[in-house]
């Protein structure tokens, strides 16, 4: 919660600052962000290969605990399509690639803004914010009507950090192992997802 | 775009040869939350210089709003479904 809000900030100084125009001219960011995208791409990967939790999680799950991210892969995408059939803007690569972030909020907006520019880079970071943000919100409803599973399909990607603490609460401890598997997975697919959804 | 991915590949192999050394993973969290606040100014940036963006940031945020809604209610349905399945198998194991 506190990050999502230094993260929407951090944006909206931005906003500021390029609103006031006080920057002359705006295509000399183009080259420099691309490169620290790619920079920035190497370094997460660099985390994820060493950091050793990661590979002792997927050492020790069994082959059932990948039925959680995979539900959350196929509802999100009927959710999107349902949203395609009903309106007409973004366009659907775009609908699909936002729904992709699965709340990783900060990587897939940056990573979207340059395939798709930045109107629809904004969606995506307002988008995967409200989905972190409404799932810790809305976790005790959920948990109530939908059973101990839905929180950590609606939380996607953030349920191994973020919303991790809530989820355990609500859900139970035995679902902490799940949420974890499913929040790494998922945080791995999403620059890939992206990325193939724009190549098509 | 598919550099993303190349360079992701490249970086999970560089750090797997690294993983031994134990005090990579907290350096590079604070490098990584750095760049990431640095991209997300300079998209406030971008948004912000151009009026087209600024203009509709109201119907922007409504399409947003729907979007999420739409993902998350999907994937709380079948997750419901899941989840029921699974409590129906193990009642009838009992």
């Amino acid at each position: 919660m506190k990050s999502s809000l230094i993260i929407l900030s951090v944006f909206f100084s931005g906003l500021f600052v390029g609103a006031m125009h006080v920057i002359p001219g705006k295509s000399n960011f183009n080259d420099i962000s691309t490169f620290i995208l790619y920079a920035l791409m190497f370094l997460v990967g660099v985390s994820i290969g060493s950091d050793k939790r990661v590979w002792a999680q997927f050492r020790m799950m069994s082959f059932r605990v990948l039925i959680i991210p995979v539900s959350a892969i196929i509802g999100t995408g009927l959710g999107l399509f349902v949203y395609i059939l009903l309106f007409a803007f973004p366009g659907t690569k775009d609908v699909l690639a936002i729904g992709a972030g699965f709340g990783y909020y900060s990587l897939s907006s940056i990573v979207i803004s340059k395939i798709s520019g930045e109107t629809i880079g904004i969606i995506a970071l307002l988008s995967n914010i409200i989905r972190e943000v409404g799932t810790l919100v809305l976790a005790p409803v959920l948990v109530k009507y939908f059973g101990k599973l839905a929180p950590i399909a609606s939380g996607g990607a953030t349920t191994s950090d973020t919303t991790l603490p809530i989820i355990v609460k609500y859900s139970g401890k035995e679902y902490a192992l799940g949420a974890i598997v499913n929040g790494v997975i998922l945080t791995l697919l999403v620059p890939i997802i992206i990325a193939f959804i724009y190549a098509f | 775009m598919f550099n993303v991915i190349i360079y992701l590949g490249v970086g999970i192999l560089t750090g797997l040869l690294l993983h031994k050394l134990t005090w990579i993973p907290s350096i590079l969290e604070r490098i990584i939350t750095t760049v990431i606040y640095l991209l997300l100014f300079t998209l406030g940036l971008r948004a912000g210089l151009d009026r087209a963006i600024t203009s509709q940031l109201y119907t922007l945020g409504l399409t947003a709003c729907l979007i999420s809604l739409f993902a998350m209610a999907g994937s709380i349905g079948i997750s419901w479904i899941i989840y029921k399945w699974i409590f129906k198998s193990k009642l009838n194991e009992k």
